[in-house]
């Protein structure tokens, strides 16, 4: 297996804090946060090096942080909603704030994504009128320059006020939305070229973005700022309905540990992560099956 | 050119409110261009109606404990997005949050047991799906009842289960009854739910339990036991005067181990 060419690290904020980040040069290996995850640390101490925690289970149920407490923990997030327009409000931020440094996380991950639009006029709702709509999931927003231009934006407001460098995820793209001009590569690229953020590369993610949009994964790699990447996400993929959709309870597909091959030298990588957060009847031997496949891809076994 | 807000905020409806949405569209003239658009793009609005079935599915994902054999039995015929993107249309998000795993799943199951015998459910191998989710709704609503009463009761002995009644029969409260199939659900195999005339297997459904019933003369008591199921609502089980609380009692003391069920005589 050939490597991918890859640039020099850039200084960035990411590679500039890497004395804070207390990981080895071999990326570690981490686990999303669920029941399971819990039950796998408890029965296995060692098998995984640091848990990654929700900021919004943190902020639902804040006791979940004292069942893995002495665990390094990465925070992931999912309420910036970076493609809108409209900022979250201060008091999220702050707390925010609150968990980064509660955790300790080094970095804070984010969807490239939204996942509050404003509600059109007189698009009222009974239980919250004015409150714009809230989708309760993320969604790949409509790339091009504007998008560009709004995500950037947001990325250095924010940047501003965290504490730790921000890593956009890319989202797995299952509809191409009205008004998108570019493909995700080089909408991640040129907002990467604009602010100052790491990338967290979701390899499954893109896997089916490529199947659902017919291009090659491979070659997107090649094309993505990969002197960037600080984290990885890997998990499984389910066909229904002729889509490919992200499934967090079924194994790494073969060309995905491929690609984590390829790609576990990669300068600025400090991080896998396994995203198995769904209740299903996928078990913890199941997952810690994965985890092992996913130490011997980056060979740190 | 749409902005980029108008088109956010068409998909979020679509996602959200699709009933409105389509209504608004059907009826205003002056719409948001991006929301016709959307919906104008046929292969765009179907994918978005199979993403909303891809959120509400994993806000049911506790429907995996509650009821495994069937979401086993959906993922393995590969109806689980379609059969939740349908659900998705009738669940208002808002409500969503407000109700609890077991509500979520109850609302779930319910809506399955409702649809049940409409295509592509009633077709070629599902066509005994009925039984299974209907067993599965009773071991979920069994175990919460008890699991309530256990909890919000300030009795000292939330194992008491059942009791003797001032006419002196011998009834089963509602946490203990018996439903007949055609095969056991719990092999999750689709299987059709009958009347115990013409079952094959009889489950007896108590908290923390559910056993078959294999001996003929243990069903003839139990189908005595449940006569009442096949008029009322399952709720309650009672058995005829001439059944001895001493033979009820050694036949459930049987699957009962550990005295989860005693009698309480009233007076």
């Amino acid at each position: 297996m050939v490597l991918p060419e890859v640039g020099l690290p850039t200084e960035s904020r990411v590679l500039r804090s890497d004395t804070q980040l207390r990981y080895r040069q071999l990326p570690r290996i981490g686990l999303s946060y669920s029941p399971s995850a819990r039950r796998i640390v408890a029965t296995h101490p060692n098998i995984i090096d640091y848990l990654e925690v929700p900021f919004e289970l943190l902020e639902q149920n804040p006791q979940a942080l004292e069942l893995v407490a002495g665990r390094d923990l990465v925070l992931h997030c999912a309420s910036l909603s970076l493609a809108s327009s409209r900022q979250v409000a201060p008091a999220k931020l702050e707390r925010l704030s609150y968990w980064i440094e509660k955790t300790g996380t080094p970095w804070l991950g984010e969807h490239l994504a939204f996942i509050s639009a404003a509600r059109p006029a007189g698009g009222g709702d009974e239980y919250a009128p004015g409150e714009p709509y809230n989708i309760g999931f993320t969604v790949s927003p409509p790339m091009n320059t504007a998008s560009v231009e709004t995500v950037s934006q947001n990325i250095r407001q924010y940047a501003r006020q965290l504490s730790v460098p921000i890593l956009v995820e890319n989202s797995p793209i299952y509809f191409r939305l009205p008004g998108s001009d570019m493909n995700q590569i080089e909408y991640i690229n040129r907002i990467l070229a604009n602010c100052d953020a790491g990338l967290l590369l979701d390899l499954t993610h893109l896997y089916i973005s490529a199947k659902n949009e017919g291009f090659s994964v491979v070659d997107a790699i090649d094309h993505l700022p990969l002197d960037r990447v600080v984290e990885i996400h890997v998990s499984g993929v389910e066909e229904a309905e002729g889509i490919s959709w992200d499934h967090h309870a079924s194994g790494i597909r073969s060309e995905i540990l491929e690609l984590l091959f390829r790609l576990r030298h990669l300068p600025s990588l400090k991080a896998v992560t396994l995203e198995y957060n769904w209740i299903s009847d996928y078990t913890d031997d199941d997952v810690i099956e994965q985890i092992m496949q996913v130490r011997r891809a980056t060979a740190s076994i | 050119m749409i902005k980029n807000e108008s088109v956010m905020s068409a998909i979020a409806r679509a996602i959200l409110e699709p009933d409105t949405l389509e209504l608004v569209l059907s009826t205003d003239p002056a719409a948001e261009a991006a929301e016709r658009e959307l919906l104008n793009d046929k292969v765009l609005y179907c994918r978005l109606r199979l993403f909303a079935g891809l959120i509400c599915r994993i806000k049911h994902s506790f429907l995996w404990q509650h009821a495994p054999l069937t979401m086993r039995l959906l993922s393995n015929r590969g109806l689980t997005l379609n059969t939740f993107a349908n659900y998705a249309r009738t669940v208002k998000p808002h409500d969503l949050v407000n109700m609890s795993p077991y509500e979520r799943s109850m609302g779930f199951l319910n809506h399955l047991d409702r649809i049940i015998n409409q295509k592509p459910y009633a077709a070629g191998n599902l066509a005994g799906l009925s039984g299974l989710v209907k067993h599965e709704l009773r071991s979920l609503r069994i175990n919460n009842a008890f699991r309530r009463a256990a909890i919000t009761v300030s009795s000292p002995d939330p194992e008491t289960m059942a009791r003797l009644d001032r006419g002196s029969r011998i009834c089963l409260n509602d946490h203990v009854f018996m439903a007949g199939y055609t095969a056991d659900p719990r092999l999750g195999l689709p299987c059709d739910e009958c009347n115990l005339r013409a079952a094959h297997t009889f489950l007896l459904y108590a908290p923390t339990a559910v056993v078959r019933i294999d001996s003929s003369d243990e069903r003839y008591l139990l189908q005595q036991l449940t006569r009442s199921i096949s008029v009322n609502d399952l709720r309650s089980a009672a058995a005829e005067r001439g059944i001895s609380e001493a033979t009820l009692k050694g036949f459930l003391a049987r699957y009962f181990v550990g005295g989860r069920l005693r009698f309480h005589e009233v007076t």
